[in-house]
């Protein structure tokens, strides 16, 4: 990703960002903002926690780029932004975790379903009826109707572009874990989206 | 062409798709972003003066002291300062027991009880700096996850906080323990390098609780 720095640039950038020098992060987000916001948007689902990744990600530049100047800017910058996203994912699993603990305690749950929909608002309700009888469900809802993990895997691999190694360090599973979720990632969006396909 | 091939294109045609379509980021997003790193950068400078002036206080402590105004005494004074006070009230209870209900006791016995308060003290610190070490090894590696990459910048703020905090201790101390080299029985610089060792027992207690907080 972003490939196309150049050493003695980025050394330059990294050492002015270090210094608090505003028109380097300028610089820095003309070329690489909207990629990091689309990369949290995408994980994260939620514009105001995306924004707020990004913000994170500009912050740990200004304090570590004088310390140990990244070679691939955007690469680190798109990697500080996963790691960011995935911890608000942990924190908000904890959160739901401890609500539906709640929930156990006050007889509020009837079952749980580790195949329901990561996305609980509506319009993945209504997607998640469409999906497996062939209507036209959009890949964006087919996603946030894969169970979490799973979905993680498949955003990181398929859509950030991350390897099965990296994923494991990102997310602390194995590479076999990734590669089977990833697996059933697409097949269940082959089986959602292109319902001709028999697998 | 097998159908999971063909189903694999029509994915990466559909997630192509879906990241073209992805929103932009907000207009005020670059400003917001200016603004924090902005705020970090004075919060940064502010840090760094508090710490220096911090530093200069511990330099001074047995020098530049505005004795007239005892509101601007740092903590290990006013502690000193009560200790002081505490052990010359002691002493003059003991001193008007001794001289009126007491028959006076022989010089090598009173020899031997400041021996014995010195011995407790030095036990007393010997004591502390065993605990002190015990949770230097507990909090060591906490401390340097401040300059993980992956930490929250609040997190490490705090982390830096706090190493801050245990440097500007460690520095009295040593500072306190250079003065009682020449002044063995001193009782104030004795009381203060006491307290310093408790706070930064406590500050090392804050440093594990603050990572149990963050990994619970």
């Amino acid at each position: 990703m972003h490939g196309s720095e150049s050493d003695s640039d980025t050394a330059d950038l990294c050492r002015r960002c270090a210094g608090g020098d505003e028109d380097a992060f300028s610089e820095v987000y003309r070329r690489f903002g909207g990629t990091l916001y689309g990369t949290a948007w995408r994980i994260l689902k939620s514009p105001q926690e995306a924004e707020e990744v990004v913000q994170e990600a500009f912050l740990t530049l200004y304090r570590k780029a004088g310390e140990d100047p990244p070679r691939n800017l955007g690469g680190w910058l798109h990697r500080v932004t996963v790691n960011r996203s995935l911890d608000r994912i942990r924190k908000r699993t904890r959160r739901s975790e401890v609500e539906l603990n709640e929930d156990l305690h006050a007889g509020n749950v009837v079952s749980i379903d580790d195949t329901a929909p990561a996305a609980t608002d509506p319009g993945a309700a209504a997607a998640a009826e469409g999906a497996g009888h062939g209507f036209g469900l959009d890949i964006e809802r087919a996603i946030d109707r894969l169970p979490e993990r799973t979905r993680m895997v498949f955003v990181l691999h398929d859509v950030e572009g991350f390897k099965h190694r990296e994923i494991g360090e990102l997310m602390g599973i194995t590479d076999g874990s990734s590669k089977s979720q990833l697996f059933r990632a697409r097949a269940m969006l082959r089986d959602w989206l292109q319902p001709g396909v028999e697998q | 062409m097998s159908d999971e091939r063909r189903g694999d294109d029509f994915l990466k045609g559909l997630v192509d798709e879906w990241k073209a379509s992805t929103p932009a980021p907000p207009a005020g997003l670059e400003d917001r972003i200016l603004r924090a790193v902005r705020a970090a950068r004075e919060e940064d400078a502010s840090r760094a003066d508090d710490h220096a002036g911090g530093v200069e206080n511990g330099r001074r402590l047995a020098k530049i002291i505005p004795w007239h105004r005892p509101a601007a005494w740092p903590r290990p004074v006013w502690a000193a300062a009560g200790a002081l006070a505490a052990m010359l009230a002691i002493g003059s209870m003991l001193t008007i027991r001794a001289t009126f209900f007491i028959p006076a006791a022989p010089q090598q016995a009173q020899r031997l009880l400041v021996a014995d308060a010195l011995r407790d003290a030095e036990a007393a610190e010997r004591q502390h700096a065993r605990a002190i070490a015990r949770l230097e090894e507990i909090a060591g590696p906490i401390l340097a996850q401040a300059d993980d990459p992956e930490l929250s910048g609040a997190r490490a703020a705090r982390l830096m906080a706090l190493g801050n905090r245990l440097r500007f201790l460690d520095q009295t101390i040593a500072e306190i323990n250079g003065f009682l080299e020449h002044n063995t029985g001193h009782p104030g610089a004795r009381t203060t390098l006491l307290a310093a060792y408790t706070e930064k027992t406590d500050v090392l207690r804050e440093v594990i609780a603050f990572d149990e907080e963050i990994t619970s």
